[in-house]
C-alpha cells in the first residue's frame, strides 16, 4: 500500500500497537473497543507486518468480493502456521471444483430435512443437563459443543464416540485461521500443536476412508469417496483435507455461534424475554448474534493485483486483514451498532463473509443456531451467567468462550423443542424434568 | 452439448447476495443491491457454469438449455 491518500491517515505506530492489542490474550473478553479503533483508522497500513487493515463494511465487501484478491496465503507471513490447500485457501478453479463437491450436502433442501434430528439431539442434551442436577452447567461442554459435533459427525459419517480422540486436534486446527498480527511473537507454540493435529487427523481419516470404501453408507464421507473413485474430481489427499475441514468447521464455529448467542441473551435479559415470549424470533436472534458477536471475527487475503479500497491504493502482494467483526458494528451501516437487539430492522452482516468463500455451511449454522437459542430460552428457567468462571479460548479469529457456567432453577422441556413424545433413541421423553 | 446455448437466471427469493457466483465467474455474474444477476441471460454452454451454479449455497442459480427449457441445475 502506498501512503494513504486520505487526510485523516492514521499514524503507523498506533496501527501496529492496536494490532498488538488485538493479538493480546488479555483483550479476548472485550475486543470491540480495539476493533472499533482499527475500523475508524482503516484502511490502514501496518509497517511492522506489512498488513493492510480494512474494517469498514463497504471496504471489507470490496476486498472479499474482488476476484483478483486471493485466499492462497502460501509463503505469506500473515498466517500463524503453514497452510494446507483446503477450501478456505484455494482460488478459482480448484476452489470452485471442491466447493461444488463439498457443498452438495449443505444445500437448503437437504439441511432442512435435518431439523427433527437436530431438535432430538437438543432434547437429549437438555435431558442430560436436567438429570445431572446441580443447578449449574457449563454450557460449552454440555450443550453448545456436543450439539454441532453430533450433527456434523452424523452427516459426515464419523462415529461421535471418537469425539474425545479428535477434540484436541480440532481446537488446534482452529489456529490455522489465526493471523500473525505481531511479527515473531508466539504466545503459544501453536505450530507444533497444529502439526500433531494434522498428522492425527490424516491417520484417523485414512483409516475411516479405507473402512468406508468397503462398506459405503448414506453419508457425506461415502459421497466424497464416490467422487474420488469416479476419477478426476477429487484426489485422496483433497478428500482427507476436506474431511478435516468439514468436521472442524462444522462444529467449532457453530458452537461459538450458540455460545456467543447464549451469552448475549443472558447479558440482555429483556432480549431473552422477547425470545422466550416469541420463539419465532429465533432466526432473527441468530442473525443479530452473527452481527453483534460473530464467531468468525476476521479473515485474511492476499492482493494479487493492485486495487483501490476506501480511497487507498493496495499494492500487489499485500496481505490484507479483513475485520468482519468490526464491519458488523460499522455505524455507517447500523443504528446503535453496539446495541444487541434481536428485533432490529437494519439487519445484515459479514458473519459468513462474502464472495467466493462465503460460508459453505451457513444454512446448517443458521438452523442449528436457531434451534439451540430457542431451546435455551424456553428450557432454562431463571438462567444466570456466572461471570466469574467465564473464560475465552485463546484463538483470535474464532471467538467464543471455552468455559461458560450458567446457573438455573429448572430445565423445562417444552413440547416445541421435543417435537413429539419420543426421543431419538426410542425412549419416552418427559414433559418436565427438574434440575434440582 | 457443443453449440448449445444456456439460459442463466438467479431466483431472487433464494439469493442472499453471498456473491459466490460473482466471485467465481466475474464475467458471468454480478451482485447489485444485495442480489446476484447474470451478466448475460443466454450464453454459450460451458461446463464451468454448472460448477459455479452448484457452488451457490442457496441453490439460487438456475441453468437451463435455451430452447427446450430443460433444467440442468439445481436438482428439483
Amino acid at each position: 500500500m502506498t501512503s494513504p491518500t486520505t487526510t485523516a491517515g492514521p499514524d503507523a505506530a498506533s496501527v501496529s500497537s492496536t494490532l498488538a492489542a488485538l493479538a493480546d490474550p488479555a483483550t479476548r473478553p472485550h475486543p470491540y473497543p480495539v476493533l472499533s479503533a482499527l475500523r475508524d483508522a482503516s484502511p490502514a497500513f501496518d509497517p511492522e507486518t506489512g498488513i493492510v487493515v480494512v474494517g469498514r463494511r463497504a471496504d471489507c465487501e470490496v476486498v472479499l468480493r474482488n476476484p483478483t484478491v486471493s485466499s492462497d496465503r502460501t509463503g505469506s507471513d500473515i498466517a500463524k502456521v503453514p497452510q494446507q490447500p483446503n477450501l478456505m485457501n484455494l482460488d478459482v478453479p480448484d476452489h470452485t471444483r471442491l466447493r461444488r463437491l463439498a457443498g452438495k450436502a449443505f444445500k437448503p433442501r437437504i439441511i432442512h430435512a435435518w431439523r427433527p434430528r437436530i431438535e432430538a439431539i437438543v432434547r437429549e442434551l437438555l435431558t442430560e443437563i436436567a438429570t445431572a442436577g446441580g443447578g449449574t452447567v457449563d454450557v460449552v461442554s454440555s450443550f453448545a459443543y456436543p450439539l454441532p459435533v453430533r450433527v456434523i459427525c452424523e452427516m459426515l459419517g464419523v462415529p461421535k464416540e471418537d469425539h474425545p480422540v479428535f477434540e484436541r486436534w480440532a481446537t488446534a486446527i482452529a489456529y490455522t485461521v489465526d493471523p500473525q498480527l505481531v511479527p515473531g511473537r508466539r504466545e503459544l507454540d501453536v505450530g507444533a500443536e497444529v502439526e500433531e493435529a494434522r498428522a492425527g487427523f490424516i491417520g484417523y481419516f485414512s483409516r475411516l476412508i479405507a473402512e468406508r470404501k468397503q462398506d459405503p453408507r448414506d453419508d457425506i464421507l461415502s459421497e466424497l469417496i464416490a467422487a474420488e473413485e469416479s476419477g478426476d474430481q477429487l484426489t485422496e489427499r483433497e478428500l482427507i483435507i476436506m474431511c478435516i475441514l468439514l468436521l472442524v468447521a462444522g462444529h467449532e464455529t457453530t458452537a461459538n455461534l450458540i455460545l456467543n448467542g447464549i451469552q448475549a441473551l443472558l447479558r440482555h435479559p429483556e432480549q431473552l424475554a422477547l425470545l422466550r415470549d416469541d420463539p419465532s424470533l429465533a432466526e432473527a436472534a441468530v442473525e443479530e448474534v452473527l452481527r453483534y458477536d460473530a464467531p468468525a471475527q476476521m479473515i485474511t487475503r492476499i492482493a494479487r493485483e493492485p486495487f483501490t479500497v476506501g480511497g487507498v491504493e493496495i499494492e500487489a502482494g499485500s496481505p490484507i486483514l479483513v475485520l468482519l467483526a468490526a464491519a458488523n458494528r460499522d455505524p455507517e451501516v447500523h443504528r446503535d451498532p453496539e446495541i444487541f437487539d434481536i428485533t432490529r430492522e437494519d439487519t445484515g452482516h459479514l458473519g459468513f463473509a462474502a464472495g467466493a468463500h462465503f460460508c459453505l455451511g451457513s444454512v446448517l449454522a443458521r438452523l442449528e443456531g436457531a434451534i439451540a437459542l430457542r431451546a435455551f430460552a424456553e428450557s432454562f428457567v431463571d438462567p444466570v451467567l456466572d461471570t466469574g468462571t467465564l473464560h475465552y479460548r485463546p484463538h483470535v479469529a474464532v471467538r467464543g468462550p471455552d468455559r461458560m457456567d450458567v446457573a438455573f432453577a429448572e430445565i423445562r422441556l417444552a413440547t416445541a423443542v421435543a417435537g413429539d413424545d419420543t426421543a431419538a433413541d426410542g425412549t419416552p421423553g418427559e414433559a418436565h424434568t427438574h434440575g434440582r | 452439448m457443443a453449440g448449445d446455448r444456456w439460459r442463466l437466471s438467479v431466483a431472487a427469493d433464494r439469493c442472499v447476495g453471498s456473491g459466490v457466483c460473482a466471485a467465481s465467474a466475474p464475467h458471468r455474474f454480478f451482485v447489485e443491491d444485495g442480489l446476484a444477476r447474470p451478466e448475460h441471460e443466454v450464453v454459450d454452454a460451458e461446463d464451468e457454469l454448472i460448477d459455479v451454479a452448484e457452488s451457490c449455497p442457496m441453490e439460487a442459480v438456475f441453468v437451463r438449455v435455451e430452447g427446450s427449457g430443460e433444467l440442468l441445475t439445481p436438482p428439483e
